[in-house]
C-alpha cells in the first residue's frame, strides 16, 4: 500500500474519531471515510480497530509536534537557535496547543480510558523522536563534563513530555518561569552556559 | 522544619483501621483478579467487614475508595524509604534514594503491576495529564521536605517533582539510560543531570 493510502486512512480515521468519539469507530465508518474497500483497510492493519485506532493517536502525536517545530523554528533564513531558547518556545508552544486541541480535550473528558492507554503506547514513540531531535542540537552546543549527549537528549525529552502533559507547579505561560524552569533547572546539568 | 508531619495527613486511614482493612483489602484482590473481577463482596469477604460497613467506610464509593487507596499507597511507600532518608547526608542521597526505593516500591507493588499488564486502561488514566498533577503534588508534599534539610524550600519541592515525573517515566518504560533498579545508574543521572539543577 503506498504512503498515501495509509496516510489517508489515517486521516479518515481523525475525521471519524472527531465525528463520533472511539468508542462508536468502526472500520466500516474508516473505509467509507477514507474511500477504501475494507478489506484494503484490513491488509493495512491486520490488528484490526484497536492497531488503527493506535496508529491513528501515533500519527496525530506525530503531527503534533512536527506542528510545534515549525512553529518554533528558526526559519531557514535565521540563525540557528541556542538550545535553552528552542526548549522555551517549545514548552509555551506545545502547551498552548495542548490545551486548544479539541478532540484532544474532548476525548479526555469523555474516553480517557480508552485514549489514554493508546496514548501510552505512543510516547515512547514519541520521546524517541524527540529525543533524535534534540540529540544533534546538544551535540552543538557547549556540554558540561561527563554529561552524553545521546542521554541527556532522552532524559530532556521524557521530562518535557510530562511537563508538557502535566505543567503541575509550573505555569507554562509565564515566559519567566519557562525560563527559569529550563536555563536553572532542566539545562543546568547539561550545558556550560545557560545564558 | 517537620519532615513527618505531611505524612501523616496522608497516612490518616491509618487512624481507622477498617478504612485501611478495606484498602489492604482491596489492593489483595487487585493483584489477584484485577478491578473489572473485584465486587463489593469480595472487598468486604477479604477485610472480614460487612457490605454495611464497607459502604459506611467509603460513602463516596469507587471514587472515594481510589483515593484513599492513592494517599494510602503514597504513605506506605514514604514510610518505606523515610529511614533511608533520614541518613542520607546530601541531597544527592536523598535523590538517589528516594528514586530507588520509589522505583523498587512499583516494581514489588503486585496490585499495580496486575492493572498495567491486564487492565492498563484502569490504571494510566490516573497518571495522566491533569489526573497526574494531584500525584506529583502528594509525592512532592511528601519527599520535598525531606530535601528541604540540604537545599531551598523550592528547590527541594522542585527536585521532589522532577524525580517523580522521571521515576514514572521510567517505572512505566524502562530504559537503561536511568535503571531504576541499580543505584549506580540513578546516582549517576542525580549527579549530573538533577544536582547541578537544584542548589537552591
Amino acid at each position: 500500500m503506498s504512503g498515501n493510502q495509509r496516510e489517508r486512512i489515517l486521516e479518515a480515521t481523525y475525521a471519524v474519531v472527531a465525528r463520533a468519539g472511539m468508542a462508536k469507530a468502526t472500520m466500516d465508518d474508516v473505509a467509507h471515510q477514507a474511500g477504501v474497500a475494507r478489506a484494503t483497510l484490513y491488509r493495512a492493519f491486520p490488528g484490526g480497530r484497536d492497531d488503527l485506532l493506535d496508529a491513528a493517536v501515533t500519527w496525530e502525536v506525530a503531527r503534533f509536534f512536527d506542528r510545534i517545530a515549525a512553529e518554533i523554528g528558526p526559519g531557514p533564513e535565521q540563525a540557528p537557535l541556542g538550545v535553552a531558547e528552542l526548549l522555551e518556545r517549545g514548552l509555551v508552544a506545545a502547551r498552548r496547543a495542548l490545551a486548544h486541541h479539541q478532540l484532544l480535550q474532548d476525548l479526555l473528558r469523555h474516553e480517557a480510558d480508552r485514549l489514554v492507554p493508546s496514548l501510552a503506547t505512543t510516547m515512547p514513540l514519541v520521546a524517541a523522536a524527540m529525543r533524535d531531535w534534540l540529540r544533534p542540537r546538544l551535540e552543538r552546543a557547549d556540554l558540561r563534563a561527563g554529561v552524553d549527549p545521546e542521554q541527556a537528549a532522552e532524559l530532556l525529552a521524557r521530562t518535557l513530555l510530562s511537563l508538557i502533559g502535566t505543567p503541575g507547579r509550573w505555569d507554562l505561560e509565564d515566559p519567566e518561569q519557562v525560563r527559569a524552569l529550563v536555563r536553572r533547572h532542566l539545562l543546568a546539568g547539561v550545558v556550560t552556559d545557560t545564558g | 522544619m517537620a519532615p513527618f508531619a505531611a505524612t501523616d495527613r496522608y497516612r490518616s486511614t491509618a487512624a481507622d483501621t477498617t478504612e485501611a482493612r478495606v484498602i489492604d483489602a482491596t489492593l489483595r484482590c487487585i493483584a489477584r483478579w484485577g478491578v473489572a473481577k473485584t465486587t463489593g463482596d469480595d472487598v468486604a469477604r477479604e477485610a472480614g467487614v460487612s457490605r454495611a460497613t464497607l459502604y459506611r467506610a467509603f460513602p463516596g464509593g469507587r471514587r472515594a475508595l481510589v483515593e484513599a487507596m492513592l494517599r494510602h499507597e503514597l504513605g506506605r511507600f514514604v514510610d518505606s524509604i523515610s529511614v533511608d532518608l533520614d541518613a542520607a547526608t546530601s541531597l544527592e542521597d536523598a535523590l538517589v534514594t528516594g528514586m530507588v526505593g520509589a522505583g523498587r516500591f512499583l516494581r514489588d507493588h503486585d496490585a499495580l503491576q496486575y492493572l498495567l499488564r491486564h487492565e492498563p486502561e484502569r490504571v494510566l488514566p490516573a497518571f495522566a495529564f491533569h489526573r497526574l498533577d494531584r500525584v506529583l503534588a502528594a509525592a512532592t508534599a511528601l519527599c520535598a521536605p525531606h530535601l528541604a534539610r540540604f537545599t531551598s524550600p523550592e528547590a527541594a519541592a522542585i527536585g521532589a517533582d522532577w524525580a517523580a515525573r522521571l521515576v514514572l517515566s521510567y517505572s512505566l518504560h524502562p530504559s537503561p539510560v536511568l535503571d531504576l533498579a541499580d543505584e549506580a545508574s540513578v546516582r549517576r543521572v542525580v549527579g549530573t543531570y538533577l544536582a547541578p539543577g537544584l542548589t537552591g
